[in-house]
């Protein structure tokens, strides 16, 4: 990176590395230079942006308000697809029900076992390297669908989990075929890719100075105490930013319940997520338009959360700074 | 080693450019040209999947300048792909379409118009009736059968005759065949049922339908019962249900595919389903299987059930090979050979010509389905009603409303209010 007289990449009085020259100050030749130059390395991650993310976003946004049906052109229909799912459309409420419940309980879930867990392999040992590596292993299968056919075996009535409880001597279920339990599985399968978390609370364990814990220990603080008052709130900063990924990741769930379900939602939409509602609308029912409406919804609603998450976190979350 | 000549960027270049043209040309002039091959789909289970590109290698064979190529998926998949394919225009150049979306396809314009090659091309002479029929709105024909389909009542002859009610299986109306099913459930004992929960089951509730002077759909559109029709319907299957003539809910839901059929999981003495599955049913067990009519009103006069194509041969009409898929659907309908390799895979014969070439070359069990179909088209209906857009959607709303029946978070009445409402949304 220049930093010389040039004037390529000073850093400016307010602390800022960009622009490279304010506008009052005037342009040189070589300042223009950078500029086409940075465009150039730019243009490709732009191309990306514009072309897969921004366009496809305003197509989306102008198609939720017609009746497009992924074979015929589309007809403006004003706000009738926002009307209808937040009015009429009683599987679309329960949807959200449904994702509700699967967010608001699978999360912390998984973030407290993430955070048990990282807490209690933070020391280096090899058999601690060895079962972190373990730990992490789920994650890297749990969205696969490969996972999802061996829940429903592991579920089903013939399954393992059926088998085990009947060598001692208890009764099980059909879990994946009864809408009381069939969420619960879902809920299981997140919890148990808590990996990706946990490596991230890993490497905060990590970061907690030795000499705060020491004076703690100096002081007399017993090993829930030190979790109570040090760890925790030092981790604070990671709890936030891994209760916010694991939010956005559940409300977008969809291969668990597509696999388990036969691609239903059932038993009786007892695992009717919201985004396989909205595929369900969107290819199978031939109302893209209306999906495309339900997804503009959850992106707010994904949206508030994340601020609800935010805001609060001044109240609970402490930066070192 | 000797160092070559070496090339500056522009040489790179220039070769680069001319190789390319050089392709481009190659491939455009006849001498060297590959014909482009049509690509052909179908879903199905690995038997379809097997038969299929067995069919499609003796076609090659016999036509080597139309070279195809294929895709083949469970039905499911099938249908989650295909409206991506034809909204970006690669849909597959000829492909299999069940009835059950079929329409959606046809009133939205997709198909191509098959009419210009019908007897020229596609000889649909020896079909039976109705297999061009159904797929032809207007004059203009979207979609040819390749089947005629009909419900059937699957059993395992070992449990019904353990159980003495192998005779119930004459005349069998909608009460007999109530009691049968209880019967087998109980001979069975804890955690056996007699019959597989059909109540979902749109191919059957169209039976009962027919049996009442009704159908799915009406004429003109909408739906072609009453809702005390459809009251009437659940409520059988809840009070089969309620006594172990069919499985809990819990259990159905737990039984896509063949292999987890109650039936198969020796968890039911009778399944029922399109005739021809007794094949593939058969495949997946020991004990020999039957298959009989499905239960009619007790007076017998109407049997209401439905011989028809249910699966069709069509094209996009967005592809540029018709006139060479028009040839692989020719080839698949008459060829004597492909109509043996495919047997009943399909499902059964379109023609009396399919039927005499597999009366000689079928096992016992693909006999056994068609001696069902002949016997059925005595007394079945001669009508072969469509279903029409939305049928598939309205299908999966039955099965769903018959579940939560099932598990006692709704009632038949309240289901059927909430079929009907979701009715009128649906097929407008």
């Amino acid at each position: 990176m220049r930093r010389d007289g040039g004037g390529a990449m000073a850093v400016s009085r307010g602390g800022r590395a960009w622009p490279l020259r304010s506008r009052g100050v005037g342009r040189s030749a070589s300042s223009v230079g950078d500029w086409r130059a940075a465009l150039v390395f730019l243009t490709p991650w732009l191309l990306g942006m514009v072309l897969l993310t921004a366009l496809p976003m305003i197509g989306s946004a102008v198609l939720s308000f017609t009746n497009y049906d992924l074979l015929s052109v589309p007809r403006w229909v004003g706000t009738a697809n926002y009307q209808r799912l937040l009015t009429r459309d009683a599987r679309y409420l329960h949807s959200l029900e449904v994702t509700t419940v699967y967010v608001l309980v699978s999360v912390p879930l998984s973030v407290t076992v993430a955070l048990i867990i990282a807490v209690s392999l933070s020391a280096t040992t090899r058999l601690a390297n060895f079962f972190r590596g373990v730990f992490y292993l789920p994650s890297l299968l749990g969205g696969s669908v490969a996972i999802g056919v061996l829940w429903r075996q592991l579920f089903g009535s013939d399954g393992l989990v059926n088998a085990v409880l009947g060598v001692f001597g208890a009764e099980g279920t059909s879990w994946i075929g009864d809408p009381r339990y069939a969420l619960s599985t879902l809920i299981l399968l997140h919890v148990w890719q808590f990996g990706a978390p946990m490596v991230i609370f890993l490497a905060g364990v990590r970061q907690i100075p030795k000499e705060v814990v020491e004076a703690t220990i100096m002081d007399g603080a017993n090993p829930v105490q030190r979790f109570f008052r040090i760890t925790l709130p030092l981790l604070s900063p990671l709890i936030l930013f891994n209760l916010v990924m694991q939010t956005i990741t559940a409300f977008q769930a969809f291969v668990p319940a597509y696999v388990i379900s036969d691609g239903t939602g059932g038993p009786v939409d007892s695992t009717l997520f919201y985004t396989l509602y909205l595929y369900l609308e969107g290819f199978r029912n031939f109302r893209m338009g209306y999906a495309m409406a339900m997804a503009w919804i959850l992106l707010f609603i994904i949206g508030a959360f994340t601020a609800l998450a935010f805001w609060a976190s001044r109240f609970w979350v402490h930066y070192e700074s | 080693m000797t160092k070559g000549p070496r090339l500056d960027r522009r040489e790179v270049i220039k070769l680069s450019i001319g190789g390319a043209v050089a392709l481009w040309l190659g491939s455009n002039i006849p001498a060297f040209a590959q014909s482009t091959p049509i690509k052909a789909a179908w879903y199905g289970g690995q038997d379809t999947h097997d038969r299929m590109q067995k069919a499609l290698a003796l076609f090659t064979e016999k036509n080597p300048d139309i070279p195809v190529s294929v895709e083949f998926a469970p039905f499911g998949d099938f249908y989650d792909r295909l409206p991506v394919q034809y909204s970006g225009g690669g849909a597959p150049d000829m492909h299999r379409h069940s009835m059950t979306y079929l329409f959606d396809y046809i009133e939205r314009g997709q198909l191509a118009d098959l009419t210009p090659f019908i007897g020229s091309v596609i000889d649909t002479s020896a079909l039976y009736p109705g297999v061009v029929e159904i797929g032809t709105m207007g004059d203009t024909v979207n979609a040819i059968g390749n089947n005629q389909i009909a419900v059937g009542l699957f059993y395992n002859q070992a449990k019904l005759d353990a159980a003495g009610v192998t005779g119930s299986l004459d005349n069998l109306t909608w009460d007999s065949f109530r009691e049968m099913a209880i019967a087998l459930g109980q001979a069975g004992g804890e955690g056996h049922y007699g019959v597989n929960d059909a109540g979902g089951f749109a191919g059957l509730f169209e039976v009962f339908l027919t049996q009442r002077g009704k159908s799915l759909y009406g004429q003109e559109g909408g739906l072609g019962f009453e809702k005390a029709d459809l009251i009437d319907w659940l409520t059988y299957w809840q009070a089969l249900r309620a006594e172990r003539g069919a499985p809990p809910p819990a259990v159905t839901a737990e039984s896509a595919g063949f292999q987890n059929a109650p039936m198969v999981r020796d968890l039911a003495a009778m399944q029922i389903g399109w005739n021809q599955q007794l094949v593939f049913f058969q495949a997946l067990m020991t004990e020999e299987l039957g298959i009989n009519a499905c239960p009619s009103l007790a007076d017998g006069a109407n049997n209401g059930h439905l011989i028809r194509a249910l699966d069709f041969w069509v094209c996009p009409a967005r592809s540029a090979n018709v006139e060479q898929s028009a040839k692989l659907i020719n080839f698949l309908l008459n060829d004597e050979e492909a109509i043996a390799i495919l047997g009943l895979t399909l499902g059964g014969p379109a023609s009396d010509k399919a039927a005499a070439i597999l009366a000689e070359t079928s096992d016992a069990p693909s006999t056994k389905v068609l001696n069902y179909l002949n016997d059925l088209r005595a007394v079945a209906s001669p009508e072969t009603p469509r279903w029409i857009k939305g049928h598939g959607e309205m299908e999966a709303l039955l099965g769903r409303l018959n579940g939560e029946v099932g598990f006692e978070r709704t009632t038949p009445e309240a289901a059927a209010d909430s079929y009907f409402d979701e009715a009128d949304f649906v097929l407008g």
